[in-house]
């Protein structure tokens, strides 16, 4: 049986230092603009009801990929429970990008931008950069039984602290390739509670795909509609990442530090 | 106290006469460079440091600048004060230099050798060089009785009985076990504290010999005025003090900060989260503009921001002009009297709208 990997993030832990950011874009040799991963926070309440957390928005690597589905040239595809990408088959129809119920791959000069999982790293037994690099081992890399079992130990003992603490991504689309620790609902972070790849994904899945081995007529003439379809919801995601870039450009995030004398 | 420095004279900063230790910046040589008491000071070497975002009272330090004979920076890149100085030596970037082992104690103790991962792309020279060639010429040579780096290095290293290549050989690092509980000194009848007690000491003879507060007084700081708020800075894990705003990949995560304000506070003020002010502290000095972060992180009474920004330094071109200077907004400090350390959050701000 092959081997199932998974990560884990435990938003307890995450000190939202954007070290995991960084080493991403370094060690996968981004664009200084590209990333993979974004930290951000989540506020609510004021005064003594102040409540926070980091959140992280990034590839869930789902088991049933959505993205894995919609993609029409093998760009991108499973292995060993993750959501690999190989940039140089990308078209950039944006498919994957109207699929991913995360809202996570877009489109960066012209190829699809996602986690690739550092697959050259674990390849060689290493743990992908974020996991590497995180100073406070928020992000944990491995099989995905042992990430599993982890989490669920850390989920128990965090319940004291946190009654609404849980793990995210146990079940959800075949049972998630990262699994995130959660210290309140879903909802509270933004996350669907059922994530589910989009309706029309069905009309592709069952016609346009089986159909198009023998490209009829009527495949041809759904694909046309499709490649419609998609490039102006792909334009509407588009919109989405240009805003939240620009909201993420205004809004600094930083902790607060407790610093004195030592000051240049 | 300290001992007597090498000439038994009174320093300038006041260290051991004014302070009981030295204090921690060179703020308190800024007065003695512009009125010349009590002795002249004519120079000013500046290394790796950018006085225009450490130094309180940006206006004494130009001031300090005009006054002294020569001034020369070392720097691997051109900071804001570059440009006031007589002399700039351009440095080899830590990856195209060694540099002085890094001993750290603490929890994990380790030594670590700091090499070059390439040679200099461009006419620079690392800063061990420049000191042994500054010092040589000066007529410094018992300071420096080594020919190069390597020597330099065996020879600190040889006293925990490593050399380059056998630290070089491990991995370049060298890693102790630490004695990071109590329980470890225990064990072997010594104390991790330099106190007569050998406990942490609460109430200090040290100080009470020295006619100091032997016990911390709370001294009130002033409020600040209506309209106003108090001034507090801190860092960001993305950029490291005044010196990684140019840095291409944290420049693009973090390019400028911005004024955390109290959500209610911003709403009673009309300002919207995101929106452009200026900032003008109690004295006048103005800086930005940057733009407000409405949260409820943050006390009413006061305002932060990141410390490091609002560069005016046209050669980092990334840098340059984005967002607010705290240092610039300083035009006030306190001192410890005892460390001479300097109390910075004395200041207040106002949002100011307009250009």
């Amino acid at each position: 049986m092959p081997t199932r990997y998974a990560f884990s993030i435990d938003l307890d832990r995450c000190i939202g230092c954007q070290a995991c950011v960084i080493s991403c874009q370094a060690g996968n040799e981004l664009k200084d603009d590209e990333t993979y991963i974004h930290v951000g926070e989540q506020i609510r309440g004021s005064g003594k009801t102040l409540w926070g957390s980091f959140d992280h928005h990034r590839c869930f690597h789902c088991a049933d990929a959505p993205c894995v589905a919609a993609c029409p040239t093998g760009t991108l595809s499973k292995w060993n429970g993750l959501t690999i990408v190989e940039k140089e088959k990308c078209s950039a129809c944006g498919y994957c990008t109207d699929a991913c119920p995360f809202k996570v791959p877009h489109i960066v000069d012209n190829h699809v931008s996602k986690c690739v999982a550092c697959l050259d790293q674990v390849k060689e037994g290493q743990a992908p950069w974020c996991a590497r690099t995180c100073p406070s081992q928020a992000i944990h890399f491995g099989e995905r039984e042992t990430i599993l079992a982890e989490a669920r130990a850390k989920v128990a003992a965090l319940k004291a602290r946190h009654p609404n603490a849980q793990i995210y991504g146990e079940t959800q689309l075949g049972g998630l390739g990262l699994l995130m620790i959660l210290l309140d609902k879903p909802e509270v972070y933004g996350l669907p509670l059922d994530p589910k790849a989009p309706e029309t994904m069905k009309v592709w899945q069952s016609v346009v795909q089986p159909a198009s081995s023998g490209l009829s007529v009527l495949a041809a003439g759904a694909m046309g509609l499709m490649f419609v379809f998609a490039r102006r919801q792909h334009g509407k995601e588009r919109a989405e990442h240009e805003r939240a870039a620009k909201q993420k450009a205004a809004l600094q995030t930083a902790q607060p530090k407790a610093t004195e004398t030592h000051h240049d | 106290m300290l001992p007597p420095g090498p000439t038994g004279k009174t320093r300038a900063d006041g260290a051991r006469e004014t302070f009981l230790r030295g204090p921690t910046a060179i703020q308190e040589l800024i007065e003695p460079m512009v009125s010349g008491k009590p002795y002249p000071i004519k120079g000013l070497l500046i290394y790796g440091m950018n006085i225009f975002h450490t130094l309180p009272k940006q206006e004494r330090t130009r001031q300090a600048l005009r006054n002294l004979d020569l001034v020369v920076s070392i720097d691997v890149l051109p900071q804001d004060h570059i440009a006031w100085s007589d002399v700039v030596l351009p440095e080899a970037t830590y990856l195209e230099r060694y540099d002085d082992v890094w001993a750290c104690a603490h929890k994990t103790p380790y030594i670590a050798l700091r090499e070059p991962a390439i040679e200099p792309l461009y006419d620079t020279k690392p800063g061990w060089w420049m000191a042994r060639e500054l010092g040589n010429r000066l007529g410094l040579e018992e300071f420096f009785p080594w020919e190069g780096i390597g020597q330099f290095l065996n020879r600190r290293l040889s006293s925990a009985g490593l050399s380059v290549e056998t630290l070089r050989a491990q991995g370049g690092i060298a890693i102790q076990p630490g004695k990071p509980y109590l329980a470890d000194f225990v064990a072997d009848n010594t104390s991790p504290f330099g106190t007569p007690s050998q406990k942490i000491e609460l109430y200090s003879d040290a100080l009470a010999k020295a006619n100091l507060a032997p016990m911390p007084n709370f001294e009130s700081t002033p409020e600040p005025p209506a309209g106003f708020y108090r001034l507090i800075y801190g860092r960001s894990p993305v950029h490291t003090f005044g010196r990684t705003q140019n840095t291409p990949v944290l420049h693009a995560h973090t390019p400028e900060n911005a004024v955390w304000i109290n959500d209610e506070e911003a709403a009673r003020l009309g300002l919207k989260d995101g929106e452009k002010v200026w900032l003008e502290n109690q004295d006048g000095a103005r800086s930005g503009p940057v733009a407000v972060k409405a949260t409820p992180r943050i006390r009413k009474d006061c305002a932060y921001m990141i410390h490091g920004f609002g560069h005016n330094a046209p050669g980092l071109t990334r840098a340059h002009g984005r967002g607010a200077s705290d240092t610039a907004l300083q035009t006030r400090y306190v001192l410890d009297p005892i460390s001479g350390g300097a109390g910075l959050r004395v200041n207040f701000v106002k949002p100011v709208r307009g250009n």
